[in-house]
């Protein structure tokens, strides 16, 4: 008994310390006073004045576009890779893999540095090819983690299946393989998204001047000075992300279970 | 005269390592072959090479008289069923069915009737619209089985399709694909490991050992007649007795083991003095008995094992193990025990003699 309420108090110690921050967070987004001062007293006024706030708004949409971008080309580039390497003979796969994972372990401000040194010795100014590739980098193992172990997960069979039954390469691409990917390629495409959006690091390096993202213009407001309308902005964009989870989840649940339980018998 | 489907000198290397080594046979036309072996023998690469699933290093496939090495999959009309089905998960029975009918641009209607005949003939009339994962490891089978033959291939081939089912479903689904196969009189090549699966089911077997074709004969051929101690130990079980041949008499040999040990034995065919040969007895072609007869080989017995319908003895003799098994036909008979001294003897025609060599 003792026991067993030890770890619920534990459990519950846990998740409050995970979680206190962002309610706070949240909560005190709705509060008037400027200075989180107690009691709380409901207000939208800080939503309002971040309707009204430009640059912020700008800032946003700047940062969703890089992001779609972003995820669009990592699902492309990791499909590809995953669908290719499992082509190649096991050292071609193992190595390529690696190579496209190891950004995961390079630290995002030496990645910055590098592509903004590699503008400078070109001579060229910053710009949002470069800023985009950045992005692509960092972005590109995330998606590329999903999407190669669902590739391996499906094996070969179904592709040779297809093409025993008449179906020619591209056919069998976009009615079995394709189809048996998708729930692997919104996921993958969903971190690489979440990824880039949230990333200051290298957009700071790479970003044409007079242009900013989110995350950029957030740390900028913050240096003038808190205000809770950072808060706002940081609670839209947490009810975005987790009604994207939840959509997302809720969209794939069938076909995911489809997917993971029907070819238990791959061998 | 060609055969249906004749195979060449066909050789595949992966990494450096000959998986298959210039083997050749021929099909005729709705025959049933199985290609039976260990794993890592060939047969499977065999099998996707057939498929075009895999390029050869050299040799030939010929389908009805047409090279089909060059010919891509997609092109070969090739039914293939997997170890694991490979059903398309996201799709209906239905839709897996009808799915290789699609490729071949038959209209609508047309389909609609063919995909019902094919799973009436699997059984499966009413799962329509089930998703694989739905459906029993049986039932997966069979749709893999149905989606396989539906585009009327000019060739089925299988991969271990059974080995992934229990036992009794096994047994059930190796019946049923036998009837099929004959129903539709499709020429098959089958992959297996289970010599059991192979005798049931095939019209012939081809016994593969590293890369080559061992023996490729009827059932009872390759069972009653082996070619070597190989193909005699993967199907069925045998004793073998290495040695010198020595004649005695008019019909009898010995077979010296070594100083202490001989064997005699008789046997249907001629051999000379001094060849070097393995003699080899099924377990079951060996009676036991507890009276002496002449050239009766003397064992005590080990171990018995009672299996039912049959009872397995491993029996102490000539400085071996030999294993004999006898059919339990009446309750009554004679219970021998752990310990008791026997006499082992059988006709000369159940003596194999395999790797021959004159001295």
């Amino acid at each position: 008994m003792a026991k067993k309420l030890f770890g619920w108090i534990y459990t519950g110690l846990l998740l409050l310390f995970l979680y206190t921050p962002i309610i706070v967070l949240m909560v005190m987004s709705f509060n008037r006073s400027q200075y989180n001062a107690l009691p709380i007293e409901f207000s939208l006024k800080w939503y309002k004045a971040l309707a009204g706030n430009e640059k912020i708004l700008q800032a946003t949409i700047n940062s969703l576009w890089i992001g779609a971008i972003t995820a669009v080309l990592s699902v492309i580039l990791a499909t590809s890779l995953a669908l290719g390497t499992n082509l190649a003979g096991r050292k071609t796969r193992t190595a390529m893999q690696s190579l496209v994972m190891l950004p995961l372990t390079m630290p995002w401000l030496i990645m910055g540095l590098s592509l903004l040194l590699l503008l400078r010795s070109l001579g060229l100014d910053r710009n949002f090819i470069v800023l985009l590739i950045g992005h692509l980098i960092i972005s590109l193992p995330y998606s590329a983690l999903v999407i190669i172990a669902r590739v391996r997960d499906m094996g070969k069979e179904t592709q040779e299946a297809s093409s025993s039954l008449g179906a020619s390469d591209w056919t069998t691409f976009y009615r079995v393989t394709l189809p048996m990917m998708l729930p692997a390629m919104l996921s993958g495409g969903f971190l690489s998204f979440m990824i880039s959006f949230d990333n200051f690091v290298i957009s700071y390096f790479l970003i044409p001047t007079g242009t900013t993202t989110l995350p950029m213009e957030i740390y900028s407001s913050i240096k003038f000075g808190f205000t809770p309308e950072m808060n706002a902005v940081a609670t839209i964009i947490l009810l975005a992300s987790l009604s994207l989870i939840a959509v997302t989840a809720a969209v794939m649940r069938s076909s995911i279970r489809a997917l993971f339980k029907s070819d238990k018998g791959d061998a | 005269m060609m055969a249906y489907l004749e195979v060449r000198e066909l050789s595949k290397i992966y990494d450096g390592t000959t998986v298959l080594d210039n083997i050749g046979f021929d099909i005729e036309e709705g025959s049933f072959l199985s290609l039976l072996g260990p794993s890592g023998c060939g047969k499977t690469t065999t099998l996707r090479l057939i498929a075009g699933f895999e390029k050869p290093e050299g040799g030939s496939i010929r389908l009805n008289g047409t090279i089909i090495n060059g010919i891509p999959t997609f092109k070969r009309n090739i039914g293939m069923v997997f170890q694991s089905y490979a059903l398309f998960p996201h799709m209906s029975v239905e839709q897996n069915v009808s799915y290789g009918l699609e490729q071949r641009n038959h209209n609508h209607s047309e389909i609609k009737k063919k995909v019902a005949e094919a799973l009436e003939m699997v059984r499966l009339t009413g799962y329509e619209k089930r998703k694989p994962k739905q459906l029993s490891g049986g039932q997966q089978q069979r749709v893999a089985l149905a989606r396989a033959l539906v585009i009327r291939p000019s060739l089925l081939l299988l991969d271990e399709s059974l080995s992934a089912l229990d036992k009794k479903l096994r047994v059930e689904m190796q019946v049923e694909l036998r009837q099929i196969q004959k129903e539709v009189g499709i020429t098959t090549i089958f992959v297996t490991h289970d010599q059991e699966e192979a005798l049931t089911l095939s019209d012939y077997i081809a016994v593969m050992e590293k890369g080559k074709i061992v023996q490729l004969d009827t059932p009872d051929t390759v069972y009653e007649h082996p070619k070597n101690s190989f193909v005699a130990d993967f199907l069925g079980q045998a004793n073998f007795f290495p040695g010198v041949v020595r004649r005695e008499g008019n019909h009898g040999y010995l077979l010296m083991m070594d100083e202490k040990q001989y064997l005699p034995f008789r046997c249907d065919e001629f051999l000379e003095d001094g060849t070097h040969c393995t003699v080899s007895v099924r377990p079951e072609k060996i009676t036991i008995s507890d009276r002496e007869e002449h050239q009766a080989i003397r064992g005590k017995i080990e171990f018995i094992t009672y299996a039912g319908n049959l009872s397995i003895f491993r029996i102490r003799a000539l400085g071996q193990e030999i294993k004999v098994q006898q059919q339990n036909i009446s309750a009554g008979q004679r219970k021998f025990v752990a310990g008791d001294s026997v006499f082992l003897s059988w006709e000369p025609e159940s003596t194999l003699i395999l790797e021959r060599e004159k001295e």
